[in-house]
Parts: structure tokens; C-alpha cells; sequence
């Protein structure tokens, strides 16, 4: 075994590897369960893209710091019930900022009063979580355009027409709101025949016809 | 021929779908807003710039066009409606 990865699995045990694991792993399905919350429609998708790798792994990082940081101030508190508590707690406080102003016990409330002194955690992982949500969308949306392209390579009106109408048919739950449109599509004299093509692209993606449209641009590949 | 108060309302109604497919679905280019009320891009072209103005919806510049995403406003309007 290589010098180096002996020396790596020395200083992992040495700093207790697995319980940075469990608290990674559980900041890791954490935010992977925020992507695909927020992405219902094509949960897996947006799960390959490198704006939620981002999130998760910047996720487990500061999940992993906040362990390091409980171990180092409670010595021989190394446990997997540590990393289980570091863990969880590090999510909540992620989400709801830390007060380390104590609050005076009060009745009534806090009407302009002075605001309580925080870390206002849940501010700086909303800007993060914003900022991937961002590169999140612009993969999508450009996965979605790269796949435009190679449909209107590959197949002609004819072809987008009946697709459109089978995951209508099969998906959809308007489907004589959706059959008019794309008669109204097919038939309009006003736009050119890419500009049709395009549409019947997005109506084919935009009601869940991905895989389909994508393996009817393979099969016309091949053929 | 429709009055100017009829084609307000037609308008409202439009600006509303669109709010409302772009939370159901998400950001979108122009021409999926336009499939997801079931128009052409023309007609949704005005309605989206209106939105844009009032501060519900944000367009972002991509490599290949433009998308639209809903603002926290928007967002707030497309579920009070």
C-alpha cells in the first residue's frame, strides 16, 4: 500500500474518520433532500448538476468543521452519538442563525426594541443556497437547449408533431387544451418551421417528454 | 373589438398564468412560457416585460438567450392567487 494512503488512513482514525462521516453523510442527504424538494419535476437531473454538488459538499464541510469544533472543546466527547448531535443541530442552526446574546425573559414582546446580537447563519447559507440555486436553473435550462439543438438536427415536424401528442396523451392532464395548441402550432402560418420545432420541443420537455424526445434523437442517430 | 379595460383584464389573467407556471414548473426561456399558457412567444413578449417592470418576475442572461425566474414577490403573488 502507497506511503501516502497509509499515512491518510493513520490520520483518519487518529481524528476519528468515521465520525466526520456520519455527520458528512447526514449534511450530504440533507441538502441532496432541499435540491430534490425543490426540483420535483426532474429530482435527478437537477441532483448531477455541479450547483448541488456544490450545496451538499459545502453542506458536509461546515458540518464537518462544526464537529471538529465540538471535539476539540469537550475532549473525549468522540462519539457516534456526538457526530449523530453535531450533525443534526448543525443543521437546525444553519437554518435558524446562532443568538449569542442571552434574551431577557419578557412577557410582552420585543416591540423596536434592540435587536438580539447573532451570527446570522441562515442569511449566509440562504445567499450560498441561493447562488446554487442559480447554477442549478442555468444547467438545466441549458441541458434543456443542448437537447433542443440535437432534436431539431435530427427530426422533422412530423416526427416533434407526434411525440407531442403521445406525451400529451400519456402525461398530461389538459390534453384538448394541449391537442388545439398544437394544431395551432402545426398549422400557424405566422411562424417558420424552426420556430414551430422549437415550440413543440418545449411543450414535449416542458410536459415531462425528456427521455422520450432523447431516445427518438438516438434511434435517429443510429438509423 | 375588445375596450381597453377588457384588454387590462386579459392581460392580468395572462400575467397570472404565467406567474403561476413559473412557480409550478420553474425558470423558464421565453418560448416555455409561452407553451406553458399555451401561447406563442408574441403574445406572452409584453406580458412578461410587464411583469418584469412590477418586480415579480427577473431575467437572467444565459449563454444561449435569456431565462425568467420568479422574484420573492412573485413568488409571493403566484401563491396568494
Amino acid at each position: 500500500m502507497p506511503t501516502f494512503l497509509q499515512s491518510v488512513i493513520t490520520w483518519l482514525a487518529a481524528v476519528h474518520g468515521d465520525l466526520y462521516a456520519i455527520t458528512a453523510v447526514m449534511a450530504l442527504v440533507w441538502a441532496a433532500s432541499e435540491v430534490v424538494i425543490g426540483y420535483l419535476d426532474r429530482p435527478v437531473r437537477a441532483l448531477r448538476t455541479w450547483g448541488a454538488w456544490l450545496l451538499m459538499l459545502a453542506n458536509a464541510l461546515f458540518a464537518c468543521l462544526a464537529l471538529a469544533a465540538s471535539l476539540t472543546l469537550i475532549p473525549g466527547s468522540a462519539s457516534a452519538w456526538m457526530a449523530l448531535g453535531v450533525g443534526l443541530s448543525w443543521q437546525a442552526m444553519l437554518r435558524g442563525g446562532i443568538n449569542i446574546q442571552p434574551v431577557p425573559i419578557s412577557a410582552a414582546p420585543d416591540v423596536g426594541g434592540e435587536q438580539p446580537l447573532g451570527v446570522p447563519l441562515n442569511e449566509l447559507y440562504a445567499r450560498l443556497q441561493g447562488f446554487c440555486v442559480g447554477q442549478i436553473q442555468r444547467q438545466l435550462v441549458g441541458e434543456r437547449v443542448a437537447l433542443m439543438e440535437r432534436a431539431m438536427a435530427k427530426l422533422d415536424m412530423a416526427d416533434l408533431a407526434r411525440i407531442a401528442r403521445l406525451v400529451i396523451a400519456a402525461l398530461a392532464a389538459s390534453t384538448a387544451e394541449a391537442e388545439q395548441y398544437i394544431q395551432k402550432i402545426e398549422t400557424s402560418s405566422d411562424l417558420s418551421e424552426e420556430r414551430r420545432g422549437i415550440m413543440l420541443i418545449s411543450l414535449i420537455l416542458d410536459n415531462g417528454g425528456t427521455d422520450i424526445l432523447r431516445e427518438r434523437v438516438r434511434q435517429r442517430r443510429k438509423a | 373589438m375588445p375596450n381597453s379595460e377588457d384588454t387590462i383584464v386579459q392581460l392580468e389573467e395572462q400575467e397570472i398564468d404565467i406567474l403561476q407556471a413559473l412557480l409550478k414548473k420553474g425558470p423558464a426561456l421565453p418560448v416555455e412560457v409561452a407553451v406553458r399558457t399555451f401561447s406563442f412567444p408574441d403574445e406572452v413578449a409584453a406580458p412578461l416585460e410587464e411583469l418584469e417592470q412590477q418586480g415579480y418576475i427577473q431575467r437572467q442572461k444565459m449563454q444561449k438567450g435569456e431565462m425568467f425566474i420568479l422574484t420573492k414577490k412573485g413568488h409571493e403573488r403566484a401563491l396568494g392567487v
